[in-house]
């Protein structure tokens, strides 16, 4: 097993003594899904790390600073540019995020295999309970002819494996193994110890093969291209491989598919011979002759009794709908209490603080504490507000990941998820968008492949969250008090129409491209996830969601204010005017017209359906505000509200108000949930997609409106 | 015989999950998956059911994993 100096200390922060290179070494984390690579890089990492999305992609890459102390003390410490690349079982790619993975490598065997080019080093993360997956991946990265080196992780369950010869097995014994066979570094690693777990030992063999590339022992590697006499690219070296990472060559003279069996059979022989060789090496005489005497089939795992449970179809999708439910409960009934303290937090005593000490400079009252109160705080408030529902959402994810349930998730949810071209991972954040379309979004990051994140994320605004029942309440009860029960049902059984009919016309239009991959889904044994991981995970995410999202929230938060504080009627000064004499219901007049074939075009639907924009819960307010009644206390009990919304959708709609108000409540159903949702939108997706979807939403609403109202007012 | 040509034989004469595959050959899960995942990345070994949901593909265009459906037509 590689390791230099085994006593010496664990890395340290060492400011003072760090060498930054100009040109510092470029790590690559490169592993299958639920391998440990990014638990790995956390350990390796720590705070210093960041989120990126892949040029021209919208496939999510954490890149890093991977720093440590020197081996002794007139070394200076050394930093290394780490990324953790997307999961790939191949580099045969079959959607972006493998692409990435493959292009990623690629580039780096090509700028190691150039004189001036950046020194770069694969670290390639093997499974220790799935040894043979690990190694077809490790073969196809070693024939790039990158410096590699190897992470084993899962030596724990892998020991404890009572059906593996691995089982018993040292960690060290086992790493020192598949170093002897392998003829690279092999470091056992165990990013989940609080104590050095191996990332010195890791260090050390990255810079030593930065310093001295070895070969892979058994592996052809590409001539570099220098000794062919040629200008050869990559593509060559793909060609000569057999095989590209975009995927099977399907025609040519050169590359057909009887090369690629022959190189396919070459690859496998490697992987057994090498399998082989480290069984052969860790297991004992006795092992061997207990496991040839036996013939049975080797004891069931603890993973594989829960298995036999929750990957019954009887018993594991109750147990899935379960597990949606508790999400769904987490994100809305638990969260809620302390929204409503961080809430109750911002407007009391922080707008008073502020508003103290505004009138301390003398600029009480003015637009300035307008601006600061009514437009800023509200909006750092509102992106606060958040912040429960998503550490929740993130903490959850985390355990269900981690654990391994996650993977089963996807196995039994599939079925139900694949005429969508998704698969099953993508029926949990629908479900959890019925609750929140917020955090739904943030869990779109379990799923696979960036184009099934971005055809999820496009169909969650069309799940009904809780925030538009309070809209359904008001007017079902003030329209239709004898049936406001089905109403409100027919709305929700509407919001799983949209979601299925979007998805349909999305795969056959704009995303032809999206299948679901089969599930050849290596299931990962069940683990105990690890607490110090977790928090380190939940910390990252929501520091992205309030630096990336929150900003968007913050700045329409201010915009909404201006709108409102600019006066253009009246006699009224700027942050102190009445919002029918504002710029914002100046505005609203001016959509009126447009929803008129929707039978609400009136002023007070329009401001209603615009303050909707920024937050759903707000639009009953909205609605109390500009008919200047009470916001009822309880939606249900609609009092002088409901008549003034009888009124005015009856007069807007030539007397058929209760076509009018179902047609409302579509329109809300379909146009954007609200502003952190879109600004969440934009930190996953892009700004391209999310302005696509924003006008998309609103032609959808608009017409979903229409054609009720038309219908509606004909019966 | 290589992992290899043992799983694509045995998965073109009797078919199978990735899990009765290797029990049948003794072989490692693991293997298997990673030799029928690579099998189908080249386009040589299908899914059966893939298209179950979006409507089974007939007449010739069948794949040789929907014959024996009996939801499949001919």
């Amino acid at each position: 097993m590689s390791s230099c100096h085994g006593s010496a200390p664990a890395p340290t922060l060492d400011r003072s003594a760090t060498t930054t290179m100009p040109d510092a070494l470029r790590v690559l984390l490169v592993g299958g899904p639920n391998v440990g690579k990014s638990t790995l890089f956390n350990a390796l990492t720590g705070a210093r790390q960041h989120t990126t999305n892949a040029p021209g992609t919208t496939v999510e890459l954490a890149t890093g600073t991977w720093r440590t102390a020197g081996l002794s003390e007139s070394d200076p410490a050394t930093e290394r540019s780490i990324v953790d690349l997307p999961g790939s079982y191949s580099l045969l790619a079959r959607s972006s995020d493998e692409q990435v993975t493959a292009d990623a490598v690629w580039e780096l065997a090509r700028s190691a295999s150039e004189v001036a080019g950046q020194p770069g080093v694969v670290v390639a993360v093997l499974d220790a309970t799935a040894l043979a997956r690990s190694l077809y991946l490790l073969a196809q990265v070693a024939q790039t002819g990158v410096p590699l080196v190897v992470a084993l992780t899962m030596l724990d369950l892998a020991a404890t494996a009572t059906d593996s010869p691995t089982a018993g097995v040292e960690p060290a014994t086992l790493a020192a193994a598949l170093e002897a066979s392998l003829g690279i570094p092999v470091v056992a690693v165990d990013s989940r110890s609080r104590a050095d777990g191996g990332m010195r030992g890791l260090a050390c063999a990255v810079d030593a093969v930065a310093a001295r590339p070895r070969q892979v022992t058994g592996i052809a590697t590409p001539e570099p291209p220098c000794s062919r006499g040629t200008t050869a690219t990559v593509a060559d070296v793909r060609i000569t491989n057999g095989s590209t990472p975009n995927g099977p060559v399907s025609n040519g003279a050169v590359a057909d598919i009887a090369q690629d069996l022959a190189h396919a059979e070459t690859l496998f022989a490697w992987v057994e011979q090498v399998v082989e060789q480290v069984n052969a090496s860790v297991a004992t005489a006795s092992d061997i002759e207990a496991h040839a005497a036996s013939g049975r089939p080797l004891r069931r795992t603890f993973s594989d009794r829960v298995d036999t449970v929750l990957l019954n179809p009887w018993a594991g999708i109750p147990v899935f709908l379960a597990v949606v439910w508790l999400l769904f409960e987490l994100t809305t009934k638990f969260a809620a209490p302390l929204q409503g303290l961080i809430g109750q937090l911002v407007n009391g005593p922080l707008a008073s603080g502020v508003t103290s000490l505004l009138g301390l400079v003398g600029l009480a009252d003015s637009w300035v504490q307008g601006l600061l109160v009514d437009g800023l705080l509200v909006g750092v408030g509102t992106v606060l507000t958040f912040l429960p529902v998503m550490a929740i959402m993130f903490a959850a994810l985390g355990v269900l990941e981690d654990s391994g349930y996650l993977a089963r998730a996807a196995f039994v949810a599939d079925r139900a998820m694949r005429s969508l071209g998704l698969d099953g991972r993508a029926l949990l954040p629908l479900i959890v968008g019925f609750g929140c379309n917020l955090p739904a979004l943030a869990a779109t990051r379990i799923l696979p492949q960036a184009r099934q994140r971005l055809l999820t994320g496009l169909l969650i605004p069309l799940t009904s969250c809780s925030a538009r029942l309070t809209v359904y309440v008001l007017l079902a009860s003030a329209f239709f008090p004898d049936h406001a029960g089905t109403v409100i049902f027919a709305m929700y059984l509407t919001s799983v129409m949209l979601v299925l009919g979007g998805g349909l016309v999305l795969r056959r239009t704009a995303f032809r491209d999206v299948r679901a991959e089969p599930l050849i889904l290596v299931l990962p044994p069940y683990q105990r996830p690890h607490l110090r991981t977790l928090a380190m995970s939940v910390r990252l995410r929501v520091g992205s969601f309030v630096m990336r999202a929150g900003k968007i929230i913050v700045v329409t938060m201010c915009v909404v204010w201006l709108l409102m504080a600019v006066p253009v009627s009246g006699q009224h000064t700027v942050g102190d005017v009445p919002v029918a004499d504002s710029l914002y219901s100046s505005v609203a007049s001016g959509i009126a017209p447009v929803l008129a074939p929707a039978g609400f075009g009136n002023d007070h639907a329009a401001a209603a359906l615009m303050t909707g924009f920024v937050a759903k819960e707000v639009v009953v307010g909205s609605f109390a505000q500009s008919y200047a009644v009470a916001k009822p206390a309880d939606a249900a009990h609609a009092g002088s509200l409901g008549e003034q919304l009888r009124a005015s959708f009856d007069d807007s709609s030539g007397g058929h108000g209760g076509a009018a108000a179902l047609a409302f409540m579509v329109f809300v159903l379909a146009y954007t949930p609200c502003v952190a949702a879109l600004a969440e939108q934009r930190r996953l997706f892009g700004w391209r997609p999310t302005a696509s979807a924003l006008v998309a939403q609103l032609a959808t609403a608009w017409a979903l409106a229409v054609m009720v109202f038309q219908v509606g007012s004909r019966l | 015989m290589s992992a290899w040509t043992a799983v694509l034989d045995d998965v073109a004469t009797r078919g199978g999950t990735p899990a009765q595959v290797a029990h049948r050959l003794g072989l490692p899960g693991p293997l298997v998956q990673a030799v029928l995942d690579h099998a189908e990345r080249l386009g040589v070994v299908e899914v059966a059911g893939q298209g179950c949901a979006s409507g089974c593909p007939t007449g010739p265009a069948m794949p040789t994993g929907c014959v024996g459906c009996p939801l499949s037509l001919p």
